[in-house]
């Protein structure tokens, strides 16, 4: 009778450490590793819902639209720098 | 003479094609062609000036005198196709107002004319003093000509902006007739009319923007040192006045994609 707390007494901190070891790796296993940018879930936009009003196909608007377009290009296209036409840079002071 | 008639037109066809093909183009080419020459006889000039300055002998003078000459001669032809190229920019850009195109054009001719006759003063010269006052009245009349560069470069960027405005306000007027139209049709435009106001807003400013850098460019003086930090300023608030007509096209996208959805 007497032999069996004796085996529990032993056997119960070596139980309780392999316990401890088991509980610590799974804890280690789930912890967030670093993780890099291009595993980071990105938000995907939802695709808009277009519906269509009665006017989408009126031939007026569509018409705009085609000439915002170009404007748009037009605008884009407008040369700002005009660097090559500037005043050119020439020796005025003639001395000797 | 009837017989000569032909032959004759015949002769003057070329010229005429000549005149035709003489675009902006052309004139940028001529020019860049007369500034490489340019840089080139100053450079002779230079070397030609300190051997002279260091040796006084009179072929190093005689010598410096041909190349003093060749270069300002260059220097002369650089500004007179600099100037045409500038003539034929501000012909083939559209949107400059008849008088403002035809005020450029009288000043520009006023000192390519002036340029010629500087030109012809030149071979008379006998010594280098005599190059050097020809030289000091072209310092004394070259401040004029660079503010008419950049006030002639402003009125080309205000053409250009102005044919773009013109274009957008057509489009902000007939989407307005649209709006008027869906708002007839009994449907709740108050949003797009919204929109539009903004759209115009912006066209506003840009025309605040436009105004500005005229501000700025037909207040540059001959005695002004530093005549391009003016026109950069300018040029900053001609790239404004180019955005706010984007983003006044932005606007109008915006509106027409509202008008086109349920």
């Amino acid at each position: 009778m007497n032999k069996i707390p004796k085996i529990l007494m032993l056997s119960l901190p070596i139980l309780i450490l392999v316990l401890v070891i088991f509980l610590f790796a799974r804890i280690q296993k789930q912890s967030p590793t670093t993780t890099t940018g291009s595993e980071v879930p990105t938000p995907t936009p939802t695709p808009e819902v277009f519906v269509p009003s009665k006017w989408a196909g009126d031939e007026e608007v569509l018409g705009i639209e085609s000439n915002i377009l170009n404007l748009e290009k037009d605008l884009e296209n407008v040369d700002l720098k005009k660097l090559q036409l500037l005043p050119p840079s020439l020796d005025m002071k003639v001395k000797f | 003479m009837k017989r000569f008639l032909p032959t004759f037109l015949l002769l003057l066809l070329p010229l005429t094609v000549n005149a035709q093909d003489f675009d902006f183009n052309h004139a940028f080419q001529d020019y860049l062609y007369n500034y490489n020459l340019y840089r080139s006889s100053h450079l002779e000039y230079v070397s030609a000036k300190s051997e002279y300055l260091t040796y006084k002998t009179l072929t190093a003078q005689t010598k410096a005198l041909e190349a003093t000459q060749k270069m300002l001669l260059a220097r002369a032809e650089t500004l007179k196709t600099y100037l045409t190229a500038l003539r034929m920019k501000l012909k083939e850009t559209t949107g400059v107002l008849n008088y403002q195109q035809n005020m450029y054009y009288l000043k520009l001719d006023n000192e390519v004319t002036w340029i010629s006759s500087h030109e012809t003063s030149l071979p008379s010269a006998a010594t280098l003093d005599d190059l050097v006052k020809i030289s000091q009245e072209a310092e004394k009349r070259y401040p004029t000509m660079e503010i008419l560069a950049y006030q002639t470069l402003g009125t080309v960027m205000t053409g250009k902006e102005v044919t773009l405005r013109d274009k957008i306000n057509e489009q902000i007027s007939k989407t307005e007739s649209k709006i008027n139209q869906i708002k007839e049709a009994g449907e709740d435009t108050t949003t797009l009319e919204r929109w539009l106001i903004q759209a115009k807003e912006k066209i506003k400013r840009s025309e605040e923007k436009e105004k500005e850098a005229q501000n700025l460019l037909s207040g540059i003086k001959t005695t002004d040192k530093n005549k391009i930090q003016t026109w950069n300023k300018a040029q900053k608030a001609f790239e404004e006045e180019n955005q706010y007509l984007k983003e006044a096209v932005s606007y109008l996208k915006e509106i027409l994609r509202e008008i086109k959805s349920e």
